[in-house]
């Protein structure tokens, strides 16, 4: 009996062993049967929340008015390779793939080529979550790519009893791996409401709240058929997951702004930012009447902000966190491209724009509806420039936005527009 | 042969290479030889995903007549093809058996079916067993066909995870995520047969 129980098959009786042949060879000339061709139904289905901020870039030839010299950063930040994902499936089974394949474990995970992506999250600023076939889980960060073992491995992880196991893919980033599909259910043990069943998945991603610390997480593993709870108790300390480097960051170089941003990272949720390290300083934009930013870039492809000095709102905390997000090329090299419009409806509202090499100066024209328009000086921070309101926006008011680059501090050269 | 696993490690019949080489060049003396040497293995495969003699007939003959057809993407492996046969045939024992259902359906709005008695029930006895059977068909053919062949060839016909990798042509490890997919869902939709 085999392990479905299916009945085993009586011997092939003779009769019907010679006439199953005769149709066989009376079948061999004729045309292959007719058959319906498959129709196939791609169905994508996709979800996506934006928040719009409509922002109006025009041309202006408008002089500068009084303004404080602009700064120039000069911290290297190039490195290779926007965009580090495509987006795409098979740029994640690439980068993963490459990843095992550097290891010493490739035999355990089969051939790249046939791997499909389960899911894949964008987390963070710069950062995804992709399971692949269910089997193993893989984190891309913007300088590594770690990977779990996978639920074929003996020796996967920490085990827990019920055959479940945990690896820790960074600080804020636990994988579970559960081959035998138990029931699954992590929480913070101070607030048991806050637990949560992992559900339809033989491997998933947990993120660490920022009010959880490991040692204070939960686990219970229940047997789905007998109801028998295997395991109750506090997550064990995880083994690290596999890293390996697929490039080389740009590093610190002992700024005093370290602290500074490390301060700021840490305000965020813990699995934000799987490698906070990576986020080096880039420089201040510090202006009147606006609270002053310190700017981190990693290299070229990830730029975030803190606010210093954040004015007193009802906002909640992570208002104040460092926040991080994809820093992209131009798409012309002569003009300049928005990157974020940063906090559009609250009282500390500026821009960051990505400016050609060539631009010194930058401005942003700011015209109300109802009212009188007003320029503010934008801080030039290499291939950054930071344009800040120097007032909070009026709420019962529109404003319409327009942004000014030029190649001379020449108070008289001609601006360019920037749409 | 059995392997510690337990798994059937297919012998490799000498000369079906030579066999299968001259059918692919027309050859039904050899085509046939090929026919008695794999029937009663297709036909056991047919019989336990189809549950009745008459269908397990039909996807006998329906096996070799598509081996034919397709004798030139023929696989061996370790020298027989028979991992490749079984592949085909359960196959075609998943369209007999969807076919049958819907004709079932079919049969259903129109009246209740005649009590007819046939020789499956002299293999199944009761009507719990074939009710069961019917069930673990159903679900494996709603599988989706990476995972419905690795079980078709692992746990039906106890193939061994090699020979049906290189029957499917994919790794082993890609096999046995498939089957541990398949156990996952199997357990879902009928937690009293999986183990």
């Amino acid at each position: 009996m085999n392990e479905l129980d299916l009945p085993p098959a009586p011997p092939l009786p003779a009769e019907v062993r010679e006439r199953a042949l005769q149709t066989v060879l009376a079948g061999l000339d004729a045309p292959p049967r007719q058959r319906r061709p498959f129709l196939l139904a791609a169905a994508a289905a996709a979800v996506v929340v934006t928040l719009l901020v409509t922002t109006t870039f025009a041309l202006s030839g408008f002089g500068p008015g009084e303004r404080p010299p602009p700064r120039v950063a000069s911290i290297p930040h190039g490195i290779v390779g926007w965009p580090l994902s495509d987006g795409s499936d098979k740029s994640f089974v690439d980068r993963c793939g490459n990843a095992v394949e550097h290891s010493d474990q490739s035999q355990f995970y089969g051939p790249p080529d046939e791997w499909k992506v389960t899911s894949a999250v964008g987390t963070g600023a710069l950062e995804t979550d992709v399971i692949i076939d269910d089997f193993f889980a893989c984190l891309l960060t913007p300088g590594a790519t770690i990977f779990s073992e996978n639920i074929a491995s003996a020796s996967a992880g920490t085990p827990i009893p019920g055959n479940v196991s945990v690896t820790r893919m960074a600080p804020g980033k636990l994988v579970f791996l559960n081959p035998d599909d138990r029931r699954l259910i992590v929480g913070p043990r101070s607030n048991p409401d806050k637990a949560s069943e992992i559900k339809d998945a033989n491997v998933a991603f947990y993120d660490i709240n920022d009010d959880e610390a490991p040692e204070m997480i939960q686990v219970q593993v229940i047997d789905r058929r007998t109801g028998e709870t295997l395991y109750d108790g506090p997550l064990p300390e995880p083994e690290d997951a596999t890293r390996y480097v697929d490039r080389e960051l740009p590093k610190r170089t002992g700024s005093p702004d370290d602290a500074v941003l490390d301060a700021c990272i840490a305000k965020a949720p813990t699995h934000v930012f799987s490698d906070p390290g990576s986020w080096v300083p880039f420089g201040r934009h510090e202006i009147e009447g606006a609270p002053p930013l310190l700017i981190a870039r990693v290299g070229d492809v990830g730029v975030g902000f803190c606010e210093l000095d954040p004015p007193a709102t009802d906002l909640p905390d992570y208002y104040r966190a460092f926040d991080g997000f994809p820093l992209p090329p131009l798409d012309d090299p002569t003009r300049a491209k928005m990157v974020r419009w940063a906090h559009p409806t609250g009282p500390d509202p500026f821009a960051i724009i990505r400016i050609p090499p060539k631009v010194v100066r930058a401005e942003m024209l700011a015209t109300p509806e109802n009212g009188e328009p007003r320029t503010v000086e934008c801080s030039v921070l290499d291939d950054l420039a930071v344009c800040s309101m120097d007032r909070p926006p009026e709420s019962d008011n529109v404003y319409r936005y327009t942004y000014t680059t030029y190649e001379s501090m020449d108070p008289q050269s001609p601006g360019l527009s920037v749409e | 042969m059995t392997t510690s696993e337990g798994a059937v490690r297919l012998p490799a019949p000498p000369g079906e290479a030579e066999l299968w080489a001259a059918a692919q060049r027309g050859d039904r003396a050899a085509f046939t030889a090929l026919y008695h040497q794999h029937a009663a293995a297709v036909w056991s495969q047919a019989y336990r995903l189809t549950v009745t003699l008459p269908a397990a007939e039909d996807v006998l003959a329906a096996t070799f007549l598509t081996a034919w057809r397709r004798r030139g993407d023929v696989r061996l492996v370790d020298g027989t093809a028979l991992p490749w046969l079984l592949t085909v045939a359960s196959n075609e024992a998943r369209t007999d058996w969807r076919r049958t259902t819907r004709h079932k359906r079919l049969k259903l709005r129109v009246g209740p079916p005649p009590d007819v008695s046939d020789h499956a029930d002299t293999v199944v006895a009761s009507l719990d067993d074939r009710r069961r059977l019917h069930q673990v068909i159903a679900a494996i053919a709603e599988l989706p066909t990476g995972q419905r062949e690795a079980v078709a060839l692992c746990l039906v016909a106890e193939v061994s995870h090699a020979d049906a990798a290189r029957a499917l042509g994919i790794s082993e490890v890609t096999l046995r995520s498939r089957i541990h997919r398949a156990r996952t869902r199997l357990r879902t939709l009928l937690p009293e047969e999986v183990r």
